[in-house]
């Protein structure tokens, strides 16, 4: 299972949390919310989401996309470094230039996708035309490029990963993290829209920009906790039980079976 | 559980639930309480401004010097629906009111009119100057309500009539007739229930106007011209008739006041006492974009008051521009001060309930003194009010007043918390600056105090107007809460369980348990109520969505996906975008009503095509299939006559011309046979069912009621029903969910229906507000006005989509089960309706609970009250529960004969 994807299927020895770079790929976790957080601050002060949402929206998604461009041309997006180690592959100039464009490529047509439901779902059909593809642009480098960096690229694996309930490998656990947790907030924050309260932020697509965003910061913390945390706490239990068990069977190579009324007796 | 144990629980808990409704409703709408009785001459105060020597024993005589009556007659022009850009817009066809505007021979006023903005609970408020309860709204449309009457209650006509001893004659709406019984010497009324007349019913005004004024008795004549509201509710405000209505009023204008003049000369040669006429022009309430009205937004409320009469002291307009009127837009007034001012105009008491204030320039023609006179009447009888609704405010004394004005003139108001004593402090201040003006001769200051307190106290007021019987709402409160309990218990114990007990997991889907929390929760935003339409849209979408990802791409759903983004796009509706650019908007365009016939016959013709495809797929004998595909043809062609009968820009194709002939040449003969046609349908497909095709039958209805819903529609909305037909076609086959692990996430076809049944309600321009009860079909072959009928045909026609669609998922469950198991889907399908419908029902009531002092109260939270009650008591048990278990009766007894 975790062969299929660009997971190292050369370590099985290894517990399963030892199998990825967890320091580097905390950095780069880390580094990515600070990317996203870092996207929202804008370089001008005309240049806001409230009077130019679109023009403000193209800075943002260029910036992470700049963030995205550099994992991939060095090719150190996480689960892509072998073992603790630093240093990237080595890897032909043409294959890392057309590993950024398909990156590109592949965001551009996720964001045409999303562009897609935003409108299926009410957003303005005849107008808002940058706003929608800008926010969709957004949204798609937010929830599903860390997919694409993860995921070998075939339709297979993306759903898998996306739409299945199967059973899954960390790397995949990884992109359905960002996908849904962003995709869910998104989904979420559009309730903000119809409100008559009358503020500036409620136009669209403000408030499916805060959510996307919003959702990614939830995504960070999810996939924190879902394929480090829980990963590495559960290696590390079972690790104490099986050098407990092997204790045991050590004391009892030395004293022969021990059962309760003995254990009794020797008190 | 068995058949008969179901049964007696499902109506033992809806009659527990319709009880709880009853106790509830009677305590939130209660009739609204006002003082009883009738205001007379003793009830006017002493004039506390006369002189500081006066004795102070003179208070008690009976010495009141009151100022004579300005005006003698008085012609109270009503036009329905005379939105002030009616009048003083650019656009307006009314050439002569503008003139006399700009000449300064008349006042004008934008008069904001309060919710809800339909004609009876309007007219009270014009009568009696209070906030009438909301009540009235529903009662307006109960045509033959008598109880609602103001024959008990103090109003303006009384007082002309009592007091000014005036012949009052009443041509026109015959709403006055029922609300004012025996109170007009010489009446013409016209219903104003037939909308598609726009002609008719004004000349049957218009006709009287010459003779009735020429006589020489008359002292008030009230006009009611409906014809522009029936085109607003036809066509629209842009609506090219609009227009040329306008110009029609305006020659009624200027005939009105040409006579009027004519004869006031003569009188007033005649008689040096006489006084002239006064000519007023007003709407009773406006029209939204659309045409209707019933809501609270600007347009709405926005309707004008003209003044023209001798002795209007306008100021002649310096600017002669085009837009000089436009300020009048903005020169809003409150539509109850109409009362007080005109009674205070005719010199007759003001009626004891009134809580408007008189409009200053019109008072310009009163002495200083007699006119802080006559403010000190309107305060004392808004102090009345007051005492009447506030524990804390007691009668005031005038002698302590008197004695030391200083004192109670320097009184610090604002810092007092019970309102009650609050006004009482400002009125007393009021009247110690006014006892102070009579020295120092200082009027400006004691005018602005009066206008101080009655500004407080009518506000105050009118917002808290009502008592609500908490106790009786708690009561309903707690039926409810039992209802939804016991329908959860229901749903548990028939059919598969919502709770599996001994797995320890839910087995509930979680797209419905996610839509109905968020549903509830919904309901405590006044926002998400005026736009619910929102949430419906939404939700399909996510659920279709969740189809979509847990089926792994299909094209079926991304097809009804896009579907139904084009029905989204039809009707604007709600409160906040109701005006934007809409598909409807472009068809009912003059230049495309082509596109409208086209859209129409296609989708009448798709019907059609339906029809004949079912039938060899699910086949039947063949007599009876051939009957029910010609019986439909031939309705089809009907509602497409009828529509085009009564449209301006019908069809007129020659081919049509040749049918048409072949057709009922009235429209309601037309309509009559579409009902003859819908139940030979119905009963043509009963008869030539097989045993086998038993379970297909409910199919033979979504193309059979189709006639009849179109019928009861707007021409415009054919195509969205054609589009409905699309997106349920698109729900065969049934695509399974990926794992087992994701049918918990798949949202089952009948839940997706069920918030289709929703979201189509809106889809059809149809809104949580009372402005948006369509009434232009509901006398769609009804001959004389009969009340009930005209409620049934009213409610089809509203809630047609849902209706559709909940055939539709009654067709679709019994095509997949059969016997036995359908029985037990019904069962479960209709308490987990019911669990819905009830829990909406209690998160309403609750809210409406809460939120019984909020602002929006009477606009948002019981209009979507009586929605609900609609929903629950009409759709959900009605039409829901015995219609549809009667038919799952008849399906399951026709299959086993």
């Amino acid at each position: 299972m975790v062969s299929e994807l660009h997971s190292p299927a050369s370590h099985t020895s290894l517990p399963v949390h030892k199998q990825y770079p967890i320091v580097f790929n905390g950095i780069q976790l880390g580094l990515g919310g600070l990317v996203s957080a870092l996207a929202l601050v804008s370089p001008r002060k005309s240049l806001n989401l409230y009077d130019n949402p679109a023009a403000y929206l193209c800075v943002s998604a260029s910036i992470i996309l700049a963030y995205y461009a550099i994992l991939a041309f060095f090719d150190v997006y996480c689960f892509k470094a072998r073992g603790d180690s630093w240093r990237p592959r080595a890897r032909p100039m043409s294959a890392r230039i057309s590993s950024v464009l398909s990156m590109f490529g592949s965001t551009l047509a996720a964001a045409l996708v999303i562009a897609l439901g935003f409108v299926l779902f009410g957003a303005p059909l005849t107008t808002h035309y940058a706003e929608t593809f800008t926010a969709a642009l957004n949204v798609s480098l937010l929830a599903v490029t860390p997919a694409i960096l993860t995921l070998k690229p075939t339709f297979g694996a993306y759903r898998r990963a996306l739409l299945s309930a199967e059973q899954k490998s960390i790397p995949e656990k990884w992109a359905a993290g960002f996908f849904w947790c962003t995709i869910t907030v998104t989904w979420m924050s559009a309730y903000f829209i119809p409100m008559d309260w009358e503020r500036p932020w409620q136009k669209w697509p403000i408030p499916i920009i805060g959510g996307a965003f919003l959702g990614n910061m939830v995504a960070v913390f999810f996939v924190l906790v879902r394929c480090f945390v829980v990963p590495i706490a559960r290696a590390d239990f079972e690790e104490t039980q099986s050098i407990q068990r092997k204790m045991a069977r050590d004391y009892e190579a030395q004293r022969g079976p021990v059962t309760r009324s003995m254990a009794k007796k020797e008190k | 559980m068995m058949r008969w144990v179901y049964a007696s629980a499902l109506s033992v808990l809806l009659a527990v639930e319709l009880v709880g409704l009853g106790l509830f409703a009677k305590g939130f709408f209660p009739y609204k309480k006002s003082i009883p009785g009738f205001a007379g001459r003793e009830d006017q105060p002493v004039d506390i401004g006369r002189g500081l020597n006066a004795p102070a024993t003179a208070l008690h005589s009976n010495s009141k010097v009151s100022a004579e009556p300005q005006y003698d007659r008085l012609v109270l022009m009503v036009v329905d629906a005379l939105r002030n850009d009616f009048v003083f817009g650019n656009e307006s066809g009314m050439a002569y009111t503008q003139s006399l505007l700009r000449s300064g021979a008349a006042l004008g006023y934008t008069a904001k009119a309060q919710a809800p903005t339909v004609t009876m609970p309007r007219i009270k408020a014009l009568m009696t100057g209070t906030v009438p309860s909301f009540l009235d709204a529903v009662l307006n449309i109960a045509e033959s309500d008598t109880s609602s009457s103001l024959k008990h209650q103090d109003n303006l006509l009384w007082q002309l009539k009592t007091h000014g001893d005036k012949e009052i004659n009443m041509f026109g709406d015959d709403t006055w007739l029922r609300l004012f019984p025996d109170m007009f010497t010489r009446t013409d009324g016209t219903s104003s229930f037939y909308v598609a007349d726009t002609v008719e019913v004004d000349t049957n005004v218009t006709r009287h106007v010459r003779p009735e004024l020429e006589r020489d008795s008359w002292g008030v004549v009230v006009l009611h011209y409906l014809g522009l509201d029936h085109i607003g509710h036809l066509a629209g405000p842009k609506s090219p008739l609009m227009r040329p209505k306008q110009r029609e009023m305006d020659d009624i204008v200027r005939t009105v006041h040409g006579i009027v003049a004519d004869q006031d000369r003569k009188r007033m040669a005649a008689d040096a006492r006489a006084k002239s006429t006064l000519v007023m022009l007003l709407g009773d309430h406006a029209m939204n974009e659309i045409g209707n009205h019933g809501g609270n937004s600007q347009l709405e409320t926005s309707t004008v008051f003209v003044f023209i009469g001798s002795g209007i002291a306008g100021q002649p307009m310096a600017d002669r521009g085009r837009n000089a009127l436009s300020k009048l837009l903005a020169n809003n007034v409150q539509q109850s001060s109409l009362v007080s001012t005109l009674a205070l105009l005719f010199g007759v008491p003001i009626p004891k309930n009134n809580l408007g204030l008189p409009l200053p320039e019109l008072l310009g023609g009163y002495s200083d003194r007699e006119r802080l006179h006559m403010l000190q009447t309107v305060a004392a009888q808004i102090y009345g009010v007051v005492c009447a609704n506030e524990h804390s405010a007691v009668a005031v004394d005038l002698q302590q007043i008197i004695a030391n004005p200083a004192v109670y003139a320097k009184a610090d108001c604002i810092h007092i918390d019970s309102t009650g004593s609050r006004m009482q402090c400002k009125y007393e201040a009021a009247l110690a600056t006014h006892r102070q003006a009579s020295s120092n001769a200082d009027i400006s200051n004691a005018e602005r105090a009066y206008y101080e307190f009655m500004e407080l106290a009518s506000t105050h007021l009118s917002r808290a107007s009502t008592g609500y019987n908490l106790h009786l709402m708690s009561m309903g409160l707690v039926l409810m809460v039992a209802t939804v309990l016991g329908f959860a218990v229901l749903c548990q114990f028939s059919g598969t369980p919502l709770i599996h007990f001994k797995s320890r997991r839910l087995a509930v889907s979680l797209p419905a348990a996610g839509m109905w929390i968020t549903y509830l929760l919904s309901t405590l935003s006044s926002s998400l109520i005026e736009e619910e339409h929102q949430f419906w849209y939404f939700w399909v979408q996510t659920l279709l969505a969740l189809r979509l990802a847990t089926s792994g791409g299909r094209y079926h759903t991304l097809a009804q996906m896009a579907a139904f983004r084009v029905v989204r796009a039809w009707n604007q509706t709600g409160q906040f975008w109701a005006g934007e650019p809409d598909v409807r908007q472009y068809l009912n365009a003059p230049e495309n009503a082509w596109l409208v016939w086209v859209l129409a016959a296609v989708t009448l013709g798709a019907i059609n095509a339906a029809a004949w495809a079912l039938h060899r797929r699910y086949r039947r004998s063949v007599l009876w299939s051939r009957t029910f595909r010609v019986l439909l043809a031939y309705a089809s062609v009907c509602v497409l006559a009828y529509h085009s009968d009564r449209s301006h820009e019908g069809l007129t194709l020659g081919v049509w011309k040749v049918v048409r002939v072949c057709l009922p040449s009235d429209s309601a003969h037309l309509a009559q046979s579409v009902y003859i046609v819908t139940a030979l349908l119905a009963a043509t497909s009963c008869a030539g069912l097989r045993r086998a095709g038993a379970y297909a039958a409910p199919l033979d209805a979504l193309t059979g009621v189709m006639p009849l819903l179109l019928l009861l529609s707007r021409p415009h909305n054919f195509a969205v029903f054609g589009l409905f037909f699309v997106i349920c076609a698109l729900f065969f086959p049934e695509v399974p969910a990926n794992s087992q692990s994701q049918e918990l996430l798949q949202p089952s076809r009948v839940l997706v229906m069920f918030a289709l049944a929703h979201a189509s309600f809106f889809a059809l321009g149809n809104s949580n507000s009372l402005a948006s009860i369509d009434l232009s079909n509901a006398y769609a072959g009804v001959s004389r006005y009969n009340e009930a009928l005209v409620g049934v045909l009213v409610f089809i026609g509203s809630w047609a989509g849902p209706l559709w669609w909940a055939m539709a998922g009654l067709a679709l469950v019994a095509l997949e089960t059969e016997g036995v198991r359908l029985q037990l889907q019904v069962r479960t399908l209709l308490a987990a309706a019911h669990l819905w419908q009830a829990s909406t029902l209690l998160a309403i009531s609750g809210v409406a609970t809460m939120m019984r002092t909020h602002l929006f109260v009477w606009s948002v939270f019981s209009p979507r009250y009586l929605y609900q009650i609609s929903w629950s008591v009409g759709f959900y048990l009605a039409c829901g529960t015995v219609g549809g278990l009667m038919w799952v009766a008849a399906i399951v007894y026709i299959a086993h004969r």
